[in-house]
């Protein structure tokens, strides 16, 4: 699903280059559930973002599903978010004074959806995260765990082929992780690819394959 | 279609967020309100102003034109001067094929003595007026009873006479009906065949323009009659209708040209158009319509800064927000086209709320006044229109702005 080959990113910070990635080559099947992890610095957050669409490589190649996405046209990266790809953030990143319903539905908008069939399938993936109770509640009404639930369920509305996860429980008790990342399993169960950065061991342990990296590299 | 619906349906996030930063939106809208009812105003006391004055004019007839003899002119063959250099005998020619712009002509005589009028111990100090049958329908004169001149009156040289509202009350009680009742003139008796309508110049008198004549204080004459009072067959002047106000200058040259000719330019003659006094309205008008124009578009500018103010500080607040719809799939042109909408809808129900504010002030003034304040179709149609440009003009920077963050940058935002 994933093919990424002598991938390289740098940051300009007042003139002088900045390496984040350093020729990366990385292969994720479908199905699979991966954990990048790392120190914080290693690249490891840029690498998502590139894995993501949400930027770009400088150089090397990066295929998602066999499409060449290096290069691609920042309109067709945008359909890629919104139709290959659902993000879950460290910090859930809901859109405030919308209920919990509108927020998952939020993505199907961008797709060109009908009222109808976004709120039944916002529903569907309000239910599936057990969060259908607290549907039309907004954001500050909801704790933590149940904001990130709401926020996988805004991932995966989409049916999109791959999940991304940012520090998914950096924000959460753990007690309120555990069950984020019982979702995870349950949802690489049933058949959903995953990308986790973390930096927890515990959270990585649960993951399939862990991929290290340090100073944009992988170890 | 979809794609259709996708701006569709981000008008209505639009709306969503102008909903929830209610006393801001509203504030914004009040900015563009003022300016679009500025200028509103500014276009409806213009219109309203030239009505008011055109119906005044109107009392003249539109398509009025007035020759007569140019006293100033020098005399190089030492004529008998003390003529009008016009006579009766040069109206048959005058109404021929000389001059096609007339439409129709009719001769004025003025008494040369001032005769006085009477109905028994009532006394008029109206002022006589000779004209033929044409003069009514030129001067734009109504009769609010009896009838006017016939060709006949004039012909017959018939002692009979159209009188004004002021002398009407001047002569007769209130209770009389004055038409077929006598008056005298001078000693000889005349019959008041009709009533001419009331006539307001009221704004023209207070400026001089009225030509020194009190409209509803006439008694027009058969010219035959005044002629014969005055002993000989001159005419004062000439009043004519033009076939169009266009032709108005034209008309009064021909007729002009006409009586130089025949009087083998022993006379020069001068003109005056009503459509010149048209012009001049217009241009003062025009004037004054500008600077006020001017004004209200300042007001209308500093609504439209506001405007901008306002959507960049939303954008700024929102980035995290548009970095959140962008890695939902948001594309540059959704985030471009919602912010932009924010804009135009602020600017467009500031158009609206301006407008109705407009009319209700023009309406107030309308009834305080009596000045007539009548925003015209075209002039609420600008004004919404001018509100949409304002929106996207003011808007678009701010919405280009937030269009153009990359997603990570967005994303990182607190």
């Amino acid at each position: 699903m994933i093919q990424m080959q002598a991938l390289h990113k740098s940051y300009w910070r007042g003139g002088s280059e900045l390496p984040v990635i350093r020729g990366i080559d990385l292969n994720i099947s479908a199905g699979e559930f991966v954990a990048i992890m790392g120190p914080s610095g290693s690249g490891k957050s840029t690498l998502m973002n590139i894995i993501g669409c949400l930027d770009l490589a400088d150089r090397g190649e990066y295929r998602l599903n066999g499409e060449r996405v290096s290069g691609a046209p920042s309109s067709r990266l945008a359909e890629l978010r919104g139709q290959a790809i659902g993000f879950i953030f460290q910090s859930f990143n809901l859109i405030a004074n919308r209920s919990a319903l509108e927020n998952v539905a939020l993505p199907l908008l961008y797709q060109g959806i009908a009222r109808d069939e976004r709120i039944s399938l916002a529903t569907q993936a309000l239910q599936r995260v057990a969060m259908l109770d607290r549907a039309s509640h907004q954001p500050n009404q909801l704790s933590g765990g149940q904001q990130q639930r709401v926020a996988i369920a805004r991932a995966l509305v989409n049916r999109p082929s791959l999940l991304i996860a940012d520090e998914p429980t950096g924000a959460l008790d753990s007690r309120n992780g555990d069950q984020v990342m019982q979702l995870f399993n349950e949802l690489h169960n049933e058949g959903h690819t995953l990308v986790m950065v973390t930096h927890d061991p515990l959270i990585g342990e649960r993951a399939d394959r862990v991929i290290m990296l340090h100073d944009g590299m992988v170890i | 279609m979809n794609r259709l619906r996708v701006f569709i349906e981000l008008t209505g996030e639009a709306v969503i967020a102008l909903w929830q930063n209610r006393l801001r939106s509203l504030l914004s809208v009040l900015g563009i309100a003022i300016g679009i009812a500025a200028v509103m105003t500014v276009s409806a006391v213009s219109s309203g102003g030239k009505q008011f004055v055109l119906k005044e004019l109107e009392t003249f007839g539109l398509r009025s034109l007035w020759v007569f003899r140019d006293y100033k002119e020098k005399d190089p063959q030492s004529r008998v001067r003390d003529s009008s250099g016009i006579d009766s005998r040069d109206l048959k020619l005058l109404k021929g094929a000389c001059c096609p712009a007339v439409k129709r002509l009719s001769p004025v005589l003025l008494a040369a003595n001032r005769p006085i009028v009477q109905n028994g111990n009532r006394y008029s100090s109206a002022q006589l007026k000779g004209v033929d049958a044409n003069y009514t329908g030129i001067n734009n004169d109504r009769l609010t009873m009896g009838r006017g001149f016939q060709p006949g009156d004039i012909k017959g040289r018939r002692p009979v006479a159209l009188i004004g509202e002021t002398v009407s009350q001047d002569l007769y009680p209130q209770s009389e009906n004055p038409i077929g009742r006598d008056l005298r003139i001078g000693g000889r008796r005349y019959q008041v065949i009709g009533v001419l309508e009331y006539k307001s110049r009221d704004l023209l008198a207070s400026i001089g323009s009225d030509g020194g004549e009190d409209a509803n204080n006439r008694i027009l004459l058969p010219y035959t009659q005044v002629q014969q009072m005055n002993g000989n067959q001159q005419v004062s002047y000439l009043q004519a209708e033009a076939v169009s106000i266009a032709k108005a200058e034209q008309a009064a040259d021909q007729l002009r040209l006409a009586l130089q000719r025949r009087y083998r330019g022993s006379y020069q003659y001068t003109k005056i158009t009503l459509a010149s006094y048209l012009k001049t309205v217009d241009r003062i008008l025009g004037g004054i319509t500008a600077m006020g124009v001017v004004a209200a578009s300042t007001a209308l500018l500093v609504g439209g800064i506001g405007v901008a103010g306002i959507m960049s500080t939303a954008v700024v607040e929102r980035i995290r927000e548009i970095g959140v719809r962008m890695a939902i799939g948001a594309n540059r042109r959704h985030i471009l086209f919602q912010f932009l909408a924010e804009a135009v809808l602020i600017s467009l129900a500031g158009g609206m709320a301006g407008l109705l504010f407009g009319l209700l002030l023009g309406g107030t003034l309308d009834l305080l006044t009596g000045f007539p304040l009548m925003p015209t179709l075209g002039g609420v149609l600008t004004g919404l229109i001018v509100s949409v440009l304002v929106g996207l003009a003011s808007g678009y920077y701010p919405a280009r702005r937030a269009a153009d963050f990359l997603p990570v940058e967005a994303l990182r935002r607190e």
